[in-house]
């Protein structure tokens, strides 16, 4: 019996530790009808860096803890903005900076981010629309030099080819047209 | 609405009054849109180092700064007006007036607030017909190399700021 009730209290701390990770808004809404939601753990990660031919890519690949998504389309969003404003204070008190914001029509985009010790730990992008709600959280332990190893390692070419829009399958095209990311 | 009207008003802690008004007048509008970069943002960037001369030299200009905001539009019917509305909030005894353009039926005029020999804001403002963009840059910004930010940043409006290396 002891041993039961001390599994209990270990699983519920575990899942308040998952709750606390985006901040309520997955837990709140993952089982919601239309909502599509995506956990990808590490294990599986990793398992997915095998198909990766650079071994470089396969490394950068492994450096990802923990993939999160959520996503309403087609439908009003349940997610209010009081829940927005619940987030973003949460956010800001465990150190999830917002780095960047759009606001073009009715699109809303923010990227959020959190560093410790000379590198990104988890990134967060948010696009919020009447009919549409997307949330990407990445945990991860990427450093700076590594990041900028990546971008060494994209041909200039591939980056912005002319008259192409780069590829960031997130962004509204309505928000791509005024910051090419 | 609330928290972005924070995010706004914590990127311009030394920006004029009147400048931040006009910007949270007009950040709700769905005509405009908005372009809110932090400081926290410029100061990741300015960490990563690549091999890429153009992107040390974005680096080297991004490291300085604490803050952008653009507001902008292009497909307005009174962007003269708007102009007007927004020269008439700058302050003259703030600001230096760096340049002026006239081409055509479109404006543009930027600013700068220096304390010393350092420039801490630049303020651009472009207006036409049917174009409106009010961007604000805070931070320490070396005139000379402001102009390399125009292609990095690649936002709306932000290629006027080329016009301070042709000058």
């Amino acid at each position: 019996m002891k041993q039961l009730l001390i599994g209990l209290i270990v699983s519920l701390l575990g899942i308040s530790g998952l709750q606390a990770q985006d901040y309520g808004l997955y837990w709140k809404y993952k089982d919601y009808d239309g909502a599509i939601a995506i956990t990808a753990p590490r294990w599986a990660i990793h398992a997915g860096s095998w198909f990766l031919d650079e071994k470089a890519d396969r490394k950068l690949l492994r450096k990802v803890r923990k993939v999160r998504v959520l996503v309403f389309e087609d439908e009003p969003s349940p997610v209010s903005a009081l829940d927005m404003r619940r987030f973003l204070t949460k956010a800001k008190n465990r150190n999830l900076e917002e780095l960047l914001f759009v606001r073009d029509g009715n699109t809303r985009v923010s990227v959020l981010a959190k560093e410790r010790k000379n590198s990104i730990r988890k990134l967060v992008v948010l696009v919020r629309e009447p009919e549409t709600f997307a949330l990407v959280s990445v945990r991860c332990k990427i450093r700076y030099d590594e990041i900028g190893k990546l971008l060494d390692r994209i041909p200039k070419d591939k980056q912005k080819k002319d008259g192409e829009e780069p590829e960031v399958p997130l962004l509204p095209t309505s928000v791509r047209n005024v910051i090419r990311l | 609405m609330l928290p972005l009207f924070y995010l706004f008003a914590a990127a311009a802690p030394a920006q004029n009054d009147a400048i931040n008004r006009f910007f949270h007048q007009y950040m709700e509008d769905e005509r405009f849109t908005v372009v809110f970069v932090s400081p926290k943002m410029f100061s990741l960037v300015s960490k990563i180092s690549t091999d890429d001369p153009e992107w040390e030299n974005v680096r080297e200009v991004v490291g300085g700064l604490t803050g952008l905001r653009v507001l902008t539009s292009d497909s307005l019917d009174n962007g003269l007006t708007l102009y007007k509305e927004a020269l008439s909030k700058v302050p003259a005894g703030e600001y230096s007036e760096l340049l002026t353009v006239r081409d055509g039926k479109e404006n543009v005029r930027i600013w700068v607030k220096d304390s010393g020999n350092i420039i801490n804001e630049l303020l651009l403002l472009v207006g036409a017909p049917d174009e409106f963009v009010l961007l604000s840059l805070t931070g320490t910004i070396d005139l000379d190399k402001i102009s390399n930010l125009s292609k990095g940043l690649d936002i709306q409006g932000a290629e006027h700021l080329e016009k301070i290396k042709k000058n």
